[in-house]
């Protein structure tokens, strides 16, 4: 039996440098609003569940501080080291299993470096990338995240199944989407992001996510507790997950699409989507590159998927908010339902903390309510 | 083969990054009222607990905090411990760290205790119990850090 | 499908010191691994998913589960999820594992609890930056000190002595002798326990830096309970809770407040009415000895401040009707993320009847339990029940 989950209320908040607010002061902003939304009070959450890392947060188990203001004080708490839709993931377990009624999930990403520029957000977040690789094989040879992403796009590009101009036009289309959504940069023509500098070649700048800070949080419930909000958002109809291959295997590189895959497998399986392409109103994915996007629809049985269905906040090219990205997604879209009055929607979300190697997906299934 | 070629090699790693830290908005306030030696609490609007350190919501109710006072540097020490064995880049051993109820709060503030003998190790766990009053004294120099109090001095016993 | 979570299967490595290591994290982990995998009569290609723990800053990697998955042999795209919660971490692994089954998001999950401390060259001075940043840290408050806050305080309010407290270090020195994956055991000198380093905390109080991994196997109990060959732990209640951040929310330092509450949460969940009779054995995290004395408190074994008169009668040693910390605790062996876990361990070998330490026989029920944080901002609990199938 699949059991009967749903989002109950959401809340972001991009983080820009003129915020005063400390880490947790933060949380606990970007929690309560989240709550409101739910219409469910603190003592009902029984289970609080953060994703960030300590490297961001710049304290030692950094959860310390923010579990509380994310509705953990007395509270089961957990922090997961990965994307929040693994965060999103253990708290569906919690109420899957019958532990609690109600959970909170934050998704936490503001580096504390002073100010929150997107080339600023982007060297500290490759700098602990490069801490997360290997210590004595990767990191001395420059591992990163996005010199996975630049190897990837570099070997299609070669190959010839990707061309420069047309990873151009792509991201300016998303970016110029976004700019109308909560996206963080401005319009931009296919022009200006060739010319943008180049990041790892053959990437510029521009193909690369659009790094930001950002703090976001669901509120999940389950069954009657559920329907009794005033608002329910989605159904969460089927979810998978799935962790990529490591440095050494050619995997990662040759079919970086093979976790998403396997996730969405057992995601489509429990929701019931047997033709994806046609039931799917809106799909929101993290496809790293632009050089990754076909690869990751076909990935998700999304082939047929008509383009304007797909990333229509504009994706990760419009705002990437780090560790905290499964969580802009899935606010994202929670929109797309809303405009599309309801309907079938999927979350693609995947951890960046070492590019393509050994990143952890999941893939979401959501009904509108 | 000498033995030296089978044992594990050993490579030295070292993290190297630089954060500037914002501290919000509860934390800024007090700071900058320890420069001015003032000790600032927050009261929260929903169920009056009243923090010191001051926080700007309340984690209990999960309500924001507004109201603020100022506090008389006076308090009661809940207990304490003497550190004979301190760390690299701590203060210099021996040193008493106390757990400091301030007059009128619902939390406790964590100071440094002075004006006690630590060199006799009975004498002074003696004259640091659980339910001594003791009284901030402001550093000369302050910055806007919790080190501006200096410490908290053991005050004299009440006649 | 739904189903209740048992541990299969264990497994340790023998606890040694840092420098005395020989083997890398990779291959420590992958040795308890096939350890545990074995002991649970489990293939390592049924495993859905893999729970790594590990203390950010420690380690030589940020989410040392990234380095880790892969030197384990598990089958291509198993899911991996690290968590961290600084001291609770190891003490999460089989109580988020039990979710994960109670769901039915998988069938076979492995906990994976590295030897954290390997890595700083300096250790304690990493250990110290625990203490919150800007607001206490500079008050000279390492990790030492905060645990010595809650003895002070204990001492002052039940007339505790320091002669207690060394009963209790000894006694668990004693436990550890007998168990072969300790780390410090009663050959330590009385001259170095004796030497005092917070008051009134004496070295011999206070755990050793470790070395060791430990795994786990946790599955479905109709899944894995019959492939065992031995009998299983089922996971009957699975708790975690966080008090505020500063010390200063502690309040009273001579208790464990927050454990009261979350011991309340573990016993309804596990239904649990009087604990002291209830359980046959306990494991209580305990890097500063005294700590015990307070946990049982806390937990609801004895009245406050009645602790130490249990382990004078005798009732909390090996043979006695409640006996804690048979394995010695973590003030004979703290490795880290795998000395969090290694209650849960200890606990369900004795379940087992395969204990590692010294047996109680007939043990049905036991408790175990975490902690950590700065002043121990977060606590685990877990009950086990032994089931034979
Ligand atoms: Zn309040």
């Amino acid at each position: 039996m699949t059991p009967d989950l749903y989002v109950v209320g959401s809340a972001w908040r991009t983080v820009g440098d003129d915020t005063d607010l400390q880490l947790d002061e933060l949380v606990f902003e970007c929690c309560s609003a989240a709550l409101r939304d739910a219409g469910v009070r603190r003592h009902q959450i029984g289970l609080a569940i953060t994703s960030s890392l300590d490297l961001y947060d710049a304290r030692s188990i950094s959860n310390a501080l923010t579990a509380p203001a994310a509705a953990g004080y007395l509270n089961d708490e957990l922090r997961v080291e990965g994307d929040a839709s693994a965060a999103l993931l253990v708290a569906l377990a919690g109420l899957a299993g019958g532990a609690v009624d109600f959970a909170i999930v934050a998704g936490i990403h503001v580096p504390e470096i002073g100010g929150l520029a997107e080339r600023a957000v982007r060297r500290l977040d490759q700098h602990v990338s490069s801490y997360t690789f290997d210590a004595h094989l990767d990191r001395p040879v420059g591992m990163t995240s996005s010199v996975t992403l630049g190897l990837h796009a570099a070997e299609r590009i070669d190959a010839g199944q990707a061309r420069f101009e047309e990873l151009a036009a792509a991201t300016a289309a998303e970016i110029t989407r976004g700019a109308a959504r909560r996206g963080t940069r401005p319009a931009v023509t296919a022009a200006e992001v060739a010319a943008a500098p180049m990041a790892v070649a053959p990437l510029t700048e521009l193909m690369l996510p659009a790094a930001s800070a950002g703090v976001g949080a669901v509120v999940l419930a389950a069954g009657v507790s559920a329907r009794r909000c005033p608002r329910p958002r989605a159904r969460i109809a089927g979810w998978g997950s799935a962790t990529a291959p490591a440095t050494a295997n050619p995997g990662w590189l040759a079919d970086p699409g093979a976790a998403t895959a396997v996730a969405r497998t057992r995601a489509y399986a429990m929701a019931g989507l047997d033709h994806p392409a046609e039931q799917v109103g809106s799909v929101e994915l993290t496809d790293l590159s632009p050089a990754l996007s076909a690869e990751i629809r076909s990935a998700l049985d999304l082939d047929g998927l008509d383009a304007p269905r797909i990333n229509r906040s504009g994706g990760v090219r419009a705002n990437y908010p780090g560790i905290a990205n499964g969580l802009l997604r899935v606010v994202e879209t929670l929109d797309n339902l809303a405009d599309d009055h309801g309907g079938v929607a999927v979350v693609h979300a995947a951890d960046d903390l070492c590019g393509l190697v050994s990143s952890t997906v999941n893939v979401l299934v959501l009904e509108g309510v | 083969m000498s033995e030296t070629s089978t044992a594990a090699l050993i490579h030295d790693v070292r993290w190297e990054i630089d954060y500037r830290v914002r501290l919000g908005r509860a934390w800024s306030r007090f700071m900058r009222g320890l420069r001015d030696r003032k000790l600032l609490a927050s009261t929260c609007d929903h169920c009056d607990r009243t923090y010191l350190p001051p926080q700007s919501y309340c984690e209990a109710c999960y309500e924001p905090i507004t109201r603020w006072q100022e506090c008389e540097p006076v308090g009661t020490l809940r207990t304490a411990t003497i550190v004979y064995q301190g760390f690299d880049g701590g203060p210099q051993a021996p040193y008493a760290v106390g757990a400091i109820e301030i007059d009128g709060t619902h939390s406790l503030l964590m100071h440094f205790v002075g004006g006690v003998d630590l060199s006799d190790v009975d004498a002074a766990r003696k004259a640091l119990r659980g339910g001594v009053r003791v009284r901030a004294v402001w550093a000369d120099e302050r910055t806007a850090a919790i080190t501006d109090i200096a410490h908290f001095a053991v005050a004299p016993a009440q006649p | 499908m739904r189903d209740h979570a048992v541990i299969a299967g264990v497994g340790f490595t023998e606890a040694t010191s840092p420098r005395r290591q020989e083997l890398s994290k990779n291959e420590l982990c992958r040795l308890a691994v096939d350890r545990a995998l074995e002991h649970a009569g489990c293939d390592r290609r049924d495993i859905d998913v893999v729970i790594i723990g590990d203390i950010a800053g420690f380690e030589a990697s940020s989410v040392a589960a990234r380095t880790i998955a892969p030197a384990l042999g598990l089958p291509p795209y198993t899911t991996v999820l690290p968590i961290c919660t600084g001291g609770t971490t190891g003490g999460h692994l089989p109580n988020q594992a039990a979710a994960l089954i109670r769901a039915g998001f998988a069938q076979r999950v492995l906990c994976v609890a590295p030897n954290t401390f390997d890595g700083p060259v300096d250790l304690q001075a990493v250990i110290n930056t625990n203490s919150p940043m800007v607001m206490e840290q500079p008050l000279g408050m390492g990790a030492v000190h905060m645990g010595a806050f809650f003895p002070a305080a204990y001492q002052e309010r039940y007339g505790v002595t320091d002669a207690d407290f060394e009963l209790l270090a000894t006694k668990n020195r004693e436990n550890a002798d007998h168990n072969p994956f300790a780390h410090v055991t009663s050959a330590l000198s009385a001259e170095h326990a004796a030497r005092m380093v917070s008051t009134p905390l004496r070295l011999g109080m206070v755990c050793p830096v470790s070395s060791g991994a430990i795994a786990l196997v946790v599955g479905a109990e109709s899944v894995v309970g019959g492939q065992a060959g031995h009998p299983v732990a089922r996971i009957t209640a699975a708790q975690s809770i966080s008090d505020g951040y500063l010390g200063g929310k502690r309040r009273d330092f001579s208790t464990f407040e927050v454990v009261e509450v979350m011991a309340r949460r573990a016993y309804r969940e596990a239904q649990v009415v009087d604990p002291r009779s209830e359980f046959d054995v306990v494991e209580l995290f305990n890097p500063y000895a005294p700590m015990e004395f307070m946990l049982m408190e806390a937990f609801g074994l004895c009245p406050y401040g009645g602790a130490p008169e249990l382990l004078r009668k005798g009732v909390t040693r090996y043979g006695g009707d409640l006996p804690v910390n048979l394995s010695g605790g973590i003030q004979c062996t703290n490795p880290g993320v795998a000395g969090q876990i290694s209650p849960v361990a200890h606990i369900a070998t004795q379940l087992m009847g395969q204990a590692t330490a010294r047996q109680v026989e007939g043990a049905r029920r036991g408790l175990a339990h975490s902690t950590g944080g700065t002043f121990f901002q977060f606590h685990t609990a877990t009950v086990l029940e032994r089931v034979d199938l």
